[in-house]
């Protein structure tokens, strides 16, 4: 470890000293789709070099090359793309990656999972600061409130949601707690059917027996897992959620690590939708 | 049989081992000139600088590639030897270290020190957790297993068996009530990476692996006789209990610093000792080294191909092991079974 910091110490100084001949543009790496989100509203997409394997696959961004999962970085991987900055969650790994890469000048960028819109918030602003874009940050928090006070006209209080992980062998349901599905009800102001702490499997019956008014079926949204679980679990119509046509997807990618630019889109869609039904949908 | 001679198929293997430490070294994600990644550790070593590579280039192949490259051979040479001195101890091919309790245990100790221990202290909480409760855990089924009449070798498998179950309900129970950071948590520690290898591990490895092979090397007579049957061992002059107790808990020490090192890597520890047995023969004191030295080379390789055929990201070692292994191990059980049906003709 000594040598690793010895050398890197070295290394950084002569990075720096390469940077001020050349003031290289940034090379970024994304580690989490909602950093990636962030950097592209941040008008960065160009600075991408390689995003994570949860990162969408769309657009400008399928081209680049996939880094893999963020708990287990290969550093040589990533030095073989001469980054600049690392950006991701305080969940990427292991230490040794990511002591190696701060020794050889990678500047990392580590934000914690965001449960609630401060938090979001904070996460941008220090985003914005790191790489030097304070003007577009603040444009984006003008819409983030605009977005905000558009939510809370649309409020669902009153409403009990059901956010379902997963549908295999049982529904993996979102309990209360630090998790992204508590962090989009939140968003959407209602409150969670579940009443234990983080994600847990429960049977048909017992969902039934919760009468969620809203239920969020988080999946791919190229396979609308909301139709997908319907048709496959038809006894969800008797709900109250689907007696009235209020079972949505929602993109899970946007809520890989706590919430996302994105996710905030995403509610501000749900809570339209619960407002106007359209008779045509689920 | 037609068996190979212990000589060349050593030869073979170390000559494998030359060409894989050497494709390791030069291969990876970065590209650099490979005569100037050998140079580099030359220049380490003797403290000259004649590489002319970049000193950002000199730490991926001093801190990156080589502590990783030396952490694969130790580790593989440490779980192929103990599925050798398992095979050979319990006189049953499907025994490996799994068997007597010793993963499972470290397994549960992972995970407890994941779901229940602040994330701080995972760094050094969860090899030694790992390491603690594996030997434990095979403490235990090695007490059930003893009686006055000595240790029946059905009891201590059987004590296996259950303890494992009641090992993997205990993790299914810990998963279930946790949240899911560290849900994912565990499942990479699950798959077996050597991607954390450092100068530290790599110490402890080799100081387990040094310690381990001549140990097992001295009882190579003793496991022999037990091939015969434990009584006959007995007649032998083996000291039979003491033998087995020994041989058990260095077993569990093994696979417990290769647990801490790489998490749980499959496969070797089960097929590396047959592979060798069936080309080479049953005789310990040439199994164990060359269960190790194939052991370090199928590790090596396999690492190898992890860390460079999907890069810039990475594959669970686990993954290759099995991949490159099972092909290798079900030819050689083809072959053994033509023998059979000719000499049963």
């Amino acid at each position: 470890m000594r040598i690793v910091k010895m050398t890197g110490s070295l290394l950084a100084g002569l990075m720096l000293a390469l940077q001020v001949q050349a003031a290289e543009p940034m090379r970024l790496i994304s580690a989490d789709a909602g950093a990636t989100n962030m950097i592209v509203a941040l008008g960065l997409a160009d600075s991408l070099v390689a995003v994570d394997v949860t990162s969408p696959a769309s657009g400008d961004l399928a081209e680049l090359p996939r880094i893999g999962y963020h708990r287990n970085l290969s550093a040589e991987g990533l030095l073989s793309l001469s980054p600049t900055h690392l950006v991701g969650t305080d969940h990427m790994g292991p230490d040794t990656t990511l002591s190696v890469l701060e020794g050889a000048g990678v500047e990392l960028i580590r934000l914690p999972a965001a449960y609630s819109l401060p938090a979001l918030e904070s996460n941008l602003k220090t985003m914005a600061e790191a790489l030097g874009r304070e003007a577009q940050a603040q444009s984006l928090l003008d819409r983030f409130a605009a977005q905000t006070a558009e939510l809370q006209t649309h409020s669902l209080k009153g409403n009990k949601v059901a956010f379902i992980l997963s549908a295999r062998g049982g529904f993996r349901l979102a309990g209360a707690g630090s998790n992204a599905g508590q962090a989009m009800i939140d968003l959407l102001g209602a409150d969670n059917v579940a009443d234990f702490e983080n994600y847990r499997t429960v049977s048909m019956e017992s969902l039934l027996a919760m009468e969620p008014d809203v239920i969020l079926v988080a999946g791919e949204m190229s396979g609308d897992p909301a139709a997908a679980l319907l048709d496959s679990q038809p006894l969800l119509a008797h709900t109250p959620a689907g007696k009235r046509g209020h079972i949505y997807s929602v993109d899970g990618a946007s809520l890989v690590a706590g919430l996302s630019l994105a996710a905030l889109d995403e509610a501000e869609r749900v809570a339209n939708a619960v407002g106007n039904p359209d008779p045509s949908s689920h | 049989m037609n068996r190979l001679p212990a000589i060349p198929a050593a030869a073979v293997l170390i000559s494998l081992l030359m060409v894989g430490v050497v494709l390791s070294l030069t291969q990876g994600a970065v590209s650099m000139p490979a005569s100037g990644s050998l140079t580099a550790i030359w220049d380490a070593v003797f403290s000259s600088d004649r590489s002319g590579l970049l000193s950002h280039e000199k730490v991926i192949v001093l801190e990156l590639r080589l502590p990783r490259l030396l952490l694969a051979m130790l580790v593989g040479a440490i779980l192929a030897q103990c599925g050798a001195v398992m095979q050979g101890l319990f006189r049953n091919p499907l025994a490996d270290p799994g068997i007597i309790g010793v993963s499972s245990g470290a397994a549960v100790g992972a995970v407890l020190a994941i779901v229940v221990l602040p994330v701080a202290w995972q760094i050094w909480a969860v090899p030694t957790a790992a390491f603690v409760a594996g030997l434990l855990t095979t403490l235990l089924v090695y007490s059930l297993a003893r009686s006055s009449a000595g240790t029946s070798v059905v009891m201590l498998l059987l004590a296996g068996v259950a303890v494992a179950a009641f090992a993997g309900a205990g993790i299914g129970f810990l998963s279930y009530f946790t949240d899911d950071t560290r849900l994912r948590e565990l499942s990479v520690w699950q798959m077996g990476s050597l991607n954390g290898a450092n100068h530290q591990l790599v110490l402890l490895a080799l100081v387990g692996f040094v310690v381990l092979a001549i140990w097992f090397q001295r009882r190579a007579g003793p496991l022999n006789a037990f091939l015969l049957g434990e009584s006959e061992a007995r007649h032998l002059g083996v000291p039979v209990e003491r033998m087995k107790l020994e041989l058990i808990v260095l077993a569990a020490l093994g696979v417990g610093i290769a647990v801490a090192c790489s998490g749980i890597i499959g496969f070797v520890g089960l097929v590396v000792p047959h592979l060798v047995r069936l080309s080479c023969g049953p005789d310990h004191r040439r199994l164990l080294p060359l269960s190790a030295l194939t052991g370090a080379v199928l590790l090596m390789l396999s690492d190898l191909a992890a860390r460079t055929l999907v890069s810039p990201a990475e594959l669970p070692v686990g993954l290759l092991t099995a991949l490159l292994g099972a092909p290798f191990f079900l030819i050689l059980l083809l072959q053994q079974r033509k023998q059979w049906s000719l000499s049963g003709a």
